[in-house]
């Protein structure tokens, strides 16, 4: 396997990755690919990035600083589009209410906290190993991973009881959100 | 004493089967906290259910890390439009120990280069040959000079290669040297005239007459041809002179008056070679 190869088989779970922190950014697919796209560049262009697992996380950790040299400033315009489809034929399948709270709880994390939350829950890294990507320690990730999840469930209302629950009005008139099928 | 780091373990999978046991009792006499830990395991599967589509996007042109040209070529389009001398230099090209999609890439890729170069090689060839049978069999009897090269200086070896004047074809002029005579072009610049060509003739009689031009426009010619062919003393020009040598047949004419013409033909009758 060249390095090539070993990167073309990492795009599909890259791309997940940087769509997932660009989620309700405009043009945020777009920008996801050219987030790639520069980490693969850089990745070429190192002299040494590793191999297998090694590799994975410095790939990971180029393509997080890469997206936090780009990422918009506080209070830039956010959520032209919802950033991924909505898997209506999975097992996972969920509403398009649910959806929209994901996205939003997602947009309202702080960086570092989004980074820590999608590295162990959608890229499944351990806790070790995003802390790798994030260099940081572990303890310090668990903080930030604490607080995202706790800042999710106040969104997603996931919490017994109220997961059923309709969107509060606030939410409901946020106006640039719309459903990509 | 419970962690809460734990829990955060036991959602991710993380947990080490010694802890699992004691963290799983302390949920059951704690409801609230098995709430949150099935609540982040609801978010684990909302976030992967949110992206699964993305891995099953198409990937784009962009972030496909092979050369674009060597994808833009597909093997059927090659194998149809290559000739078999190509084609077969593709295939040769196959190299052993490739043993990836990228290698089998690059392999396409040299096949693409080999298979451009013989291409290259072979529009050459066709097209030198192509150029040399044009020359040979095309442009020889059209455009090589109907008389002798301008230039030719008198006195050179004997006349050998001139053209047929009256036919103009290849066929005309080979016929009409194989019955010529040979001679030595004469100098005739002792007289103030300059040699500007010669010319075959196959009518009416087959003969070799060399071009002479003097101060001020004066033309001399000398028609050489063998003697049973030759019109005695050449009859047929005004103010011409006619001699015979060595089974050849001379002929001076010229725009000049008749005794300059007369001391030129004693010159050329000395100075001429002899050989036949």
């Amino acid at each position: 396997m060249t390095l090539r190869d070993d990167l073309n088989a990492m795009t599909p779970r890259l791309r997940r990755y940087a769509r997932a922190l660009l989620s309700g950014h405009a043009g945020g697919c777009e920008r996801a690919d050219d987030l790639v796209h520069a980490t693969f560049m850089r990745a070429l262009n190192a002299r040494n990035v590793g191999l297998h697992a090694d590799l994975v996380i410095r790939l990971y950790a180029t393509l997080t600083q890469l997206h936090r040299d780009i990422a918009a400033p506080p209070g830039a315009a956010r959520g032209a589009a919802l950033p991924a489809r909505v898997s209506h034929g999975s097992p996972f399948a969920f509403s398009a209410v649910r959806q929209s709270r994901l996205t939003i709880g997602l947009m309202n994390l702080s960086l570092e906290d989004r980074e820590a939350l999608l590295l162990v829950a959608l890229e499944g890294f351990s806790h070790e190993e995003a802390a790798r990507i994030l260099h940081v320690t572990r303890s310090m990730l668990l903080d930030r991973l604490a607080r995202a999840r706790q800042s999710l469930d106040g969104r997603l209302h996931l919490v017994a009881g109220t997961r059923d629950q309709p969107m509060p009005e606030r939410e409901r008139s946020i106006p640039h959100l719309r459903l990509v099928k | 004493m419970r962690d809460e780091n734990d829990l955060h373990r036991l959602v991710d999978g993380l947990l080490d089967a010694g802890r699992m046991g004691e963290v799983l009792l302390h949920l059951k006499t704690n409801p609230p906290e098995a709430a949150r830990v099935a609540a982040w395991r609801e978010q684990n599967e909302l976030l992967r259910a949110a992206f699964a589509g993305v891995e099953e996007d198409p990937i784009p042109t962009s972030l496909r890390l092979t050369p674009l040209r060597l994808r833009c070529v597909s093997d059927d389009a090659l194998v149809a439009k290559l000739p078999p001398l190509a084609v077969t230099s593709l295939v040769q090209q196959d190299a052993p120990d490739l043993p990836n999609s990228l290698d089998q890439q690059s392999r396409r890729g040299y096949g693409v280069a080999a298979s451009t170069l013989a291409l290259v090689a072979t529009t050459l060839i066709v097209s030198w040959l192509a150029v040399s049978w044009l020359a040979e069999n095309h442009f020889a009897g059209r455009s090589r000079p109907i008389a002798m090269a301008a230039g030719q200086d008198a006195g050179d070896p004997l006349v050998t290669s001139v053209v047929d004047k009256a036919n103009e074809t290849r066929e005309g002029a080979a016929q009409a040297l194989s019955d010529l005579p040979t001679t030595t072009i004469p100098d005739l610049g002792t007289f103030g005239f300059e040699f500007t060509g010669a010319v075959a003739r196959s009518a009416p009689r087959k003969a070799i007459i060399f071009s002479y031009r003097g101060e001020p426009a004066v033309r001399l010619t000398i028609s050489v041809s063998r003697q049973n062919e030759a019109e005695p003393g050449g009859a047929g020009q005004a103010g011409a002179i006619g001699w015979q040598r060595d089974g050849r047949s001379f002929v001076l004419a010229g725009t000049l008056d008749s005794d300059r013409l007369a001391v030129i033909a004693a010159y050329i009758q000395t100075t001429a070679d002899a050989s036949p």
